[in-house]
């Protein structure tokens, strides 16, 4: 735990860092704000989360398995270490933004009923009426969400 | 007073009015449960169909909508984890915590009836409270809302129980998430690399949607392969609350009810800040604190009473003021003007018996939700029952949806889809999400009401202390900070 702790320091370290730079590169406006100006708030967190950063990097982790609780099952690191399997979630995520690129020209009910498909098949699912859940799951949430619901879902160029 | 509102009861309980009402909560309870659908977009939806309607039939199904909307966001947030709404966000917390205890039935009555609670509670002060409560509301400025923010912030300490610093990291980037786009005050472009998509910020649906049920799923993915992953749906799961435990949760109900009856009569506080604000009270005045966050009834009566009491609450300044006190009552504003009505003082006295019909179709309406709610139940506790490759694939696709249905935009998919892995990821470190989002809502109203205070009053900070609600409010920042530290050390000394 002590490493991941100070690989989070790091990199929330880097991020206020980044932060401060940005700000400085913040121009002043015609907008006469006090003396804050659009770069105060940004700078105020970023030098509290240095600050906090540097406190975690030197913190010792002090919980003990039987103190944990809570809230933090959302987040319960003996069940969710960080090494486990990360591979499905990384290609789902791949998956996703490939979906989300294609949805313009593919339209929904097309586009949804493939990935969740090749989600399906990536979760190796086995069972066929799964494969054909999706692909109704897919038309039925479209002509919900775009005929009851006004949302505008894409069509899709090919349809 | 009361003939008027037994004139309403009687107008609602006609052949014409009482089906709308049905037919209006469902609806917003299943607009609710659908991640992404709000409960204001489901009023917004609704808007053009009222037109042509009648104008007790009109308010009576958009206020209809409203309720059930409220609370159907909570469904989704203990059955999946995925708040339909930012309001149920809190109460993700310790509901889901019940599910995976196999007490999904509880956790769904107790929401059902909170629910009911705050927002009956919440009717009743706007029937009999509503000149003093708006003249409460009229008395914040910025000053007064930057201390209500920061008060809320304080809650980030109370659902970092397992590490304070970790949590206060979490709700630092909220807030840096926050000061994306254009300034409040300078409409200074801020961390937007040149992106249009990112003037306006980050909408609050898109990250909520990434943060908790993209993550959510992501994990599921990895419990897949575990051999022991938890059976979540038997007979148990159905049962609902006892009465013990509803005599148990009753304060708590009816105090967060009224505590979200003012928060949301103050305009701009909505029902998603009313839900971390009595969730963090509950917790502070509770006996075992330390149990919160485990599965507690009280961590989901508490923020669903607060953010149903807002249901009423957020009425106020509108009927009496003609202010919107939410996005809501903005809507409920448009549909009160086309039907030819002008929101005021003079409304009681010009439109009394519509008034008090709109007063008495709420406290139907809450009727109504209550019963739909505790015989759903049996159905919506089936979603359990669904093969968990197909619950991913659905949370995952309906996450898409979501996403893109608040502005019809694929950029908003694709933040959520970014927000999904920073949510996997920080889960993964042990970093909470609860004030990642706590932040998100409340950054922009901490930091453009901060500035706002500095410029009226010159430059000078005294607003801090010469100002008695906000002296109020950053006491009981202070409090509940020391009280959630205090809470934690107990913890880790035992």
């Amino acid at each position: 735990m002590k490493r991941t702790n100070r690989v989070v320091a790091v990199v929330f370290a880097l991020l206020s860092i980044g932060v401060l730079y940005v700000t400085t590169t913040f121009r002043a406006t015609l907008i006469i704000d006090a003396y804050l100006g659009a770069g105060f708030f940004p700078r105020a967190i970023a030098v509290l989360m240095l600050v906090f950063a540097v406190v975690l990097w030197f913190m010792e982790p002090r919980v003990r398995p039987e103190t944990l609780t809570a809230n933090d099952s959302e987040s319960d690191g003996e069940k969710y270490s960080l090494l486990t399997d990360m591979r499905a979630p990384l290609i789902t995520t791949i998956l996703l933004i490939v979906y989300a690129s294609a949805l313009p020209y593919l339209g929904f009910p097309f586009a949804t009923s493939l990935s969740f498909i090749a989600l399906l098949a990536l979760l190796q699912s086995r069972v066929w009426w799964h494969y054909l859940f999706a692909i109704a799951f897919s038309v039925v949430l479209f002509y919900v969400f775009y005929d009851l619901f006004r949302v505008r879902l894409p069509r899709g160029v090919l349809f | 007073m009361l003939a008027l509102l037994l004139d309403g009861f009687r107008v609602v309980f006609s052949v014409s009015i009482f089906p709308l009402i049905v037919m209006a909560v469902a609806g917003g309870i299943v607009i609710g449960s659908l991640p992404g659908l709000t409960a204001t977009m489901g009023v917004a939806v609704l808007l053009p169909f009222t037109f042509g309607m009648e104008s007790t039939a009109a308010l009576v199904m958009l206020v209809g909508v409203y309720i059930g909307g409220i609370y159907g966001g909570s469904i989704a947030a203990i059955l999946l984890r995925t708040p339909g709404t930012p309001a149920a966000a809190a109460t993700v917390m310790d509901g889901h915590e019940l599910v995976l205890k196999g007490e999904a039935g509880k956790a769904l009555s107790v929401s059902a009836v909170s629910s009911f609670i705050g927002g009956f509670i919440s009717t009743i002060m706007l029937i009999t409270l509503s000149p003093m409560l708006a003249r409460f509301a009229l008395r914040f400025s910025a000053p007064e809302y930057f201390g209500l923010a920061v008060f809320g912030l304080t809650i980030i300490a109370s659902v970092s129980a397992r590490n304070l610093i970790k949590g206060f990291l979490g709700g630092l980037f909220g807030l840096l998430i926050a000061t994306v786009g254009l300034d409040p005050v300078t409409s200074y472009p801020r961390f937007t690399f040149g992106t249009i998509n990112l003037l306006q910020g980050f909408n609050i649906i898109p990250v909520l949607i990434g943060l908790f049920a993209i993550s959510e799923a992501f994990v599921q993915m990895e419990t897949l392969r575990q051999a022991h992953s938890k059976v979540l749906s038997d007979a148990s799961t159905r049962r609902l609350m006892s009465i013990r435990e509803f005599i148990r949760v009753l304060p708590t109900a009816i105090k967060s009810g009224i505590m979200g009856t003012f928060i949301g009569s103050i305009p701009g506080a909505g029902a998603d800040i009313a839900a971390f604000v009595t969730y963090n009270e509950a917790r502070r005045s509770s006996k075992t604190p330390e149990k919160f966050g485990q599965g507690v009834l009280e961590g989901v009566a508490a923020p669903e009473a607060g953010n149903n009491g807002v249901t009423g609450g957020a009425l106020v300044p509108l009927l009496t003021l003609g202010v919107p006190g939410d996005a809501v009552a903005a809507v409920l504003l448009g549909a009160l003007i086309i039907q030819g009505l002008a929101p005021g003082p003079l409304l009681f006295a010009r439109s009394a018996p519509l008034v008090y019909g709109l007063f008495a179709s709420m406290l139907v309406a809450n009727v109504v939700m209550l019963f739909l709610g505790i015989v759903g139940i049996r159905f919506y506790t089936r979603v359990l029952q669904v093969p968990k490759r197909l619950i991913i694939g659905i949370i995952v696709f309906l996450s898409m949806v979501g996403a893109f249905a608040m502005n019809n935009s694929i950029f908003d998919i694709h933040v959520a889809i970014g927000f999904g892995v920073i949510g996997y990821l920080m889960r993964k470190v042990d970093i909470p999400l609860s004030p990642i989002v706590l932040a998100i809502i409340l950054g922009p109203m901490a930091e453009s009401n901060l500035r706002r205070a500095i410029q009226m009053y010159q430059g000078s900070w005294s607003f801090l202390y010469t100002r008695p609600i906000t002296i109020a409010f950053l006491a009981l920042a202070v409090f509940s900070l020391v009280t959630a530290v205090g809470v934690k050390r107990r913890k880790s000394s035992n």
